[in-house]
């Protein structure tokens, strides 16, 4: 359109900048501006015709003409004052002087200029809002100038006749065309900026649909999570077959193997069967982490015994020949016993954390402690902490440890063994039994993972735990 | 000697199972799917059913259900076997009367405790003697 393309440019240059700000002063403005830019031509109209008629007194006409051509300085009066309510009563009184001059002098209570009282109420109102203090001033305003031009007739009896009555019958016409022309074109330009309302709430409709297709993406793109956390659910577990026969015949062919008559055939045995373990472990990692992010992982949170527990643990690594001479020292203090967990889950978790301090201490002992937090009524919880004397790592780092596939995955694969995914694993599973894995390392210290537990619940009300009521006691 | 029937749709898993336990010193026959488990079940009356769960068609429980409503063998113990140490498999498992349930790879050591325990001679059941423990 002609006017947001090169006119809506030029008056938001008058207009100043706080009323630019504000969505409904900024179109007041703009109407302001329309007016006082159109207003003169049309006004001029009906002095020119007169001046045509009748020549013979062009002061009056050129006051009248001088009133009606000052609206076009109003625009820079707004640009350099920024005065824009007190210009608008100004410019209000400015119109109602020009049209009672007119009126006054030529045809007086018949006068062509009369239809012009029209435009006064609704330019004030497309100028200012219907505030009780705006209304009051420009009712005020009105009365006083009519009063005025009233007294002005009483102290004279008459209108004064500049031109005869009969030649202004054709400056009636003229005049109330232009007037309708102008009160048209505001009307017009006031239906516009409803119809840019209306845009506007278009615009607004379009976001709406524009979040819409977001949240449909959202949920596409959980939709293919899940699907490829369902796909690779399937695909371990189809590697699991196979894998299940490399271990298995290879642990056959392992005793069926006299070592004093082929050491190096069974060393070889051992090998792919350890290798085959170590493929299946990380199988179930990633069959447990897809799980998990497909949120299928179900969780069966019931009292768990994790003194019983930990020295099962502790029991089955020294038994076996996978520390090599290291020990693991395992203190559980009295009150710790019970805690609200998946069984199998913690299991899991305890026994990744200890594979990690063993194959990271090369030399001295790793320490398993269970402690209740004390007082026990502070926090509720028991922490199970697994402390290594390893190399340890930047504070920094330790986010990273706890991503899948994570960018610093040297980090995970170096310090942590396989593909990183271990510890990934317990933080989520954790998670999901309403435990907390935190990691407290240094570089040269060494590791302490804590696995914060809530306490058993039931035993703390039936009081049937005397070891409990012992360190609740003390 | 215990006889045990092994039911078992992986071929691999098969044949290692039924080796490892014929050499424990059992007695092992095997069927390949449900329908067929039921069928050795009534034919060859083991002494106890190595069940596994994921078969196919007719899964591990339904055919442990079947083995004990139409064989007559109602005491006996079947022992489930599953891929997963899932709850909601054990529990499933216990519902549907399984005595004991164990996941794969098989651990051959637990096992062969799960099974010496559930042949152990329980009065009223004419269970056999098992091997010496």
């Amino acid at each position: 359109m002609l006017f947001n393309a090169s006119l809506k440019p030029l008056f938001d240059w008058f207009i100043p900048g706080d009323l630019l700000m504000d969505r409904e002063m900024r179109t007041r403005a703009r109407t302001f501006m329309i007016s006082h830019t159109f207003g003169p031509i049309l006004g001029n109209v009906i002095p020119a015709y007169l001046l045509w008629v009748d020549s013979k007194d062009a002061g009056k006409l050129l006051i009248l003409a001088g009133s009606i051509t000052s609206f076009w300085a109003y625009p820079f009066v707004l640009k350099y004052t920024g005065r824009y309510r007190l210009l608008s009563f100004v410019s209000i009184q400015n119109l109602l002087f020009a049209i009672l001059w007119g009126c006054f002098f030529y045809g007086g209570l018949t006068s062509p200029f009369l239809p012009w009282l029209v435009t006064v109420p609704l330019l004030a109102f497309f100028y200012l809002d219907a505030s009780v203090k705006n209304c009051a001033t420009i009712l005020l305003q009105i009365t006083t100038s009519l009063a005025l031009f009233i007294a002005l007739f009483a102290l004279g009896g008459h209108f004064p006749q500049t031109i005869a009555l009969a030649d202004l019958q054709g400056i009636g016409l003229v005049s109330i065309i232009s007037a309708s022309i102008y009160v048209s074109m505001m009307a017009l330009f006031y239906a516009r900026i409803l119809a840019s309302q209306g845009e506007f709430e278009k615009e607004a409709r379009k976001h709406l649909e524009t979040a819409g297709q977001l949240r449909r993406a959202v949920s596409d793109a959980k939709r293919a999570s899940a699907a490829k956390a369902d796909f690779l659910a399937k695909t371990s577990h189809e590697l699991r077959t196979p894998l299940n026969a490399i271990i298995g015949y290879s642990q056959m062919l392992v005793e069926d193997t006299d070592p004093d008559v082929d050491p190096q055939g069974v060393d070889d045995l051992k090998r792919i069967h350890d290798a085959g373990r170590h493929l299946l472990h990380l199988v179930n990692a990633i069959l447990d982490l897809s799980k998990i992010e497909a949120g299928k992982m179900q969780v069966f949170v019931e009292s768990v015994d994790v003194a019983a527990l930990l020295q099962r643990l502790v029991d089955r690594w020294t038994g076996g020949r996978r520390i090599e001479g290291r020990r693991i020292l395992l203190r559980i203090e009295p009150a710790a016993y019970g805690v609200e967990a998946d069984a199998a889950k913690l299991e899991q978790v305890l026994d990744a954390l200890i594979d990690n301090a063993v194959c990271h201490t090369l030399e001295g002992d790793v320490e398993i402690v269970a402690r209740a937090s004390n007082p026990p009524a502070a926090g509720d919880v028991v922490e199970i902490s697994v402390t290594d004397k390893g190399p340890g790592i930047a504070e920094a780092l330790v986010p990273a440890l706890f991503e899948t596939f994570n960018s610093r995955d040297d980090v995970g694969a170096s310090r942590y063994g396989g593909a990183g995914l271990g510890l990934p694993l317990c933080h989520r599973l954790c998670g999901l039994m309403g435990a907390s894995l935190s990691v407290r390392t240094a570089p040269g210290v060494g590791t302490t993972i804590v696995v914060a537990l809530p306490r058993r619940r039931l035993e703390r009300n039936r009081g049937d735990h005397p070891a409990d009521n012992l360190a609740d006691a003390a | 000697m215990p006889r045990i029937l092994l039911v078992e749709d992986n071929e691999f898993n098969r044949d290692m199972l039924s080796r490892r336990l014929t050499r424990a010193g059992y007695e092992v026959v095997c069927a390949g799917d449900g329908p067929q488990g039921v069928h050795m079940a009534g034919e060859a009356k083991p002494d106890l059913v190595l069940m596994d769960v994921a078969l196919g068609a007719m899964d591990g429980w339904e055919a442990t259900r079947l083995i004990h409503a139409t064989t007559g063998l109602r005491t006996l113990p079947i022992i489930a076997l599953t891929a997963y140490a899932l709850e909601s498999d054990r529990r499933r498992s216990v519902e549907v009367g399984c005595c004991d349930f164990d996941t794969k790879p098989v651990d051959l050591a637990r096992l062969i405790s799960k099974i010496k325990r559930h042949l152990a001679p329980t009065p009223g059941l004419g269970g056999e003697s098992p091997i010496a423990s």
